[in-house]
């Protein structure tokens, strides 16, 4: 069986997926950094607190999440997929690498702009801005994955 | 022929249309009346004192009737009681630092004043890397500022250019309260006794430290704290007749607040709060914390509250007692009943002119005086209707 290349809808399905998803991580991230230094400030955060905040941050937040990484997700993967003849590495270290790099760039410029010195409280630290930017590349490394899966697959048909 | 009559037809046409329509365009006409008439039923008038004012943050009223007004962008002006430009001086405040929320903030005129004619001036000192509040006292003499002394220093220094508080108020044993902000990224130093973000503090008028401060000689504990747990305080006063301190502050995405401020406490930002990120996300999971103090009023969504004034004027008999708040964001004055300490209605004055309200203060005419905020800032005079 001949190797197919992912369809156009494929990309888009794939894109959408790895958006929601890295969207859902970096709400996790903010959430669980926030609850850390709430719960040094007091004697205790119980766990429906905590897991009610984590549900509340999924429903109010990752969409604030979602508009951010829609063009740093989608940027980042055309960025990658231009490179790709250039850099000879694998393309999923190089779209995740890009991804993360491009978050990172995209807090600091939005923390520019803002009125606030910065928007997401997770990224006043170094720590939460690279967990942040991890989740971004995660959004990126699932992308990688789910488009070049129908290829293995069919490759390793082809060779079974 | 058939011009004549097509074009009679459309004259009688016309005549109709005309007929029927006047009902219409005559009720249009006296919904416009009525809709008039309900602004003009406004209980009081506005007065435009002086315009052009760059930012204007606080207003303070000298004995002869006169303003001083700070402009945030670091002048402090002397107008006549007519709004005419007396002097405009730019102070030479060490160290001052303009830039988005910070520069010269508020002006304060001690009792003492009229006897020694030192005021004093809260603004942001420092750069874009390290800055804080401060705190100054000057001379003002003729129209210029001499003898300016830096008396505080909030620490720590912090980045960025937000949340510093700045407003201030002179209990009548002559100490003065002063609020700091949380400096937007640090909200959790609100929790922390050691330092002064996000806390409001007590000092003596030459910077000193009161010696009855509720935390003096404690270990870890900053001496100058009055109460903490604050976010960005920017309307302040003193409440002669029932010995009380109200005090505003801006949450974030809601969860403004109105507190009245007791030596000693804490007022929970950032663990007990209605507000929460811009973004969305949650500041903390608790209203309420046992041991914080809950606001008595909360506005929710936000309306930024710029200043403050207990209304015990003369000229509104109505409103003595009542506080008025200042609202940025809500664009509007908001009117607060107080009865024993609780707000019992809120009325919004103000809206039919949309502008940015930074400042209220109560004249000594019993006129309240507002500071629009814009680089082309008003200063409002509120009066009844005659």
């Amino acid at each position: 069986m001949k190797p197919s290349r992912p369809t156009f809808a494929r990309k888009v399905l794939a894109y959408i997926i790895a958006l929601i998803i890295a969207a859902a991580l970096c709400s996790l991230v903010q959430s669980q950094f926030n609850l850390m230094a709430i719960a040094s400030l007091v004697e205790q955060v119980s766990l429906s607190d905590w897991l009610y905040t984590l549900w509340f941050d999924l429903q109010s937040f990752a969409p604030t999440m979602l508009v951010i990484l829609a063009p740093v997700l989608l940027l980042s993967l055309i960025v990658s997929r231009l490179l790709r003849p250039l850099i000879r590495i694998n393309v999923l270290w190089l779209a995740v690498t890009i991804t993360g790099v491009a978050l990172l760039l995209a807090l600091s410029v939005i923390n520019t702009l803002a009125p606030m010195p910065t928007l997401i409280a997770a990224s006043r630290g170094v720590a939460g801005s690279l967990a942040l930017a991890l989740s971004a590349a995660a959004g990126a490394a699932i992308y990688v994955s789910l488009t070049r899966n129908s290829l293995t697959c069919n490759s390793e048909a082809k060779n079974g | 022929m058939d011009k004549l009559i097509r074009d009679s037809v459309l004259l009688a046409m016309m005549l109709v249309t005309t007929v029927l329509s006047a009902p219409v365009l005559s009720t249009t006409a006296l919904s416009t009346t009525v809709q008039s008439a309900k602004v003009q039923v406004l209980p009081y008038q506005v007065a435009i004192v002086a315009e052009d004012l760059n930012y204007p943050w606080a207003l303070a009223f000298m004995a002869d009737g006169s303003y001083l007004v700070t402009e945030r962008t670091g002048k402090l002006k002397h107008l006549a009681a007519d709004g005419t430009l007396l002097a405009e001086v730019a102070p030479a405040l060490p160290d001052l630092y303009v830039a988005a929320q910070g520069g010269l903030l508020e002006v304060l005129l001690p009792a003492a004043f009229s006897q020694n004619q030192q005021l004093l001036l809260s603004y942001v000192c420092g750069n874009d890397k390290a800055n804080t509040l401060c705190l100054a006292s000057a001379r003002w003499q003729q129209g210029q500022l001499t003898d300016i002394q830096q008396i505080f220093m909030a620490k720590p220094y912090r980045q960025g250019a937000a949340h510093y508080g700045g407003r201030m108020v002179q209990l009548p044993d002559t100490t003065v309260l002063l609020t700091l902000g949380d400096g937007f990224d640090y909200r959790e130093q609100a929790q922390n006794p050691a330092n002064h973000l996000g806390k409001i503090i007590r000092l003596q008028p030459d910077g000193s430290i009161p010696s009855d401060n509720p935390f003096v000689g404690q270990a870890g504990f900053a001496s100058e704290i009055y109460s903490m747990g604050h976010r960005n305080v920017q309307g302040i006063v003193w409440d002669n007749s029932a010995n009380r301190v109200y005090s505003h502050e801006h949450g974030p995405r809601g969860g403004d607040e109105l507190n009245i401020i007791q030596p000693g406490k804490n007022f929970g930002w950032p663990v007990a709060t209605r507000g929460i990120d811009y973004t969305g996300a949650r500041v903390s999971p608790f209203r309420q914390y046992p041991g914080m103090q809950e606001p008595i009023w909360h506005w929710s969504p936000s309306i930024a509250p710029a200043g403050m004034t207990l209304y015990q004027g003369s000229l509104f008999a109505d409103w003595q007692g009542d506080l008025f708040v200042t609202a940025l964001a809500g664009k509007a004055l908001h009117h607060l009943q107080i009865k024993e300490g609780k707000v019992v209605a809120e009325q919004k004055l103000l809206t039919e002119r949309n502008q940015r309200l930074r400042d209220v203060r109560t004249g000594p005419d019993g006129a309240l005086y507002l500071l629009t905020d814009s680089d082309k800032g008003q200063l409002l005079r509120l009066s009844p209707q005659p």
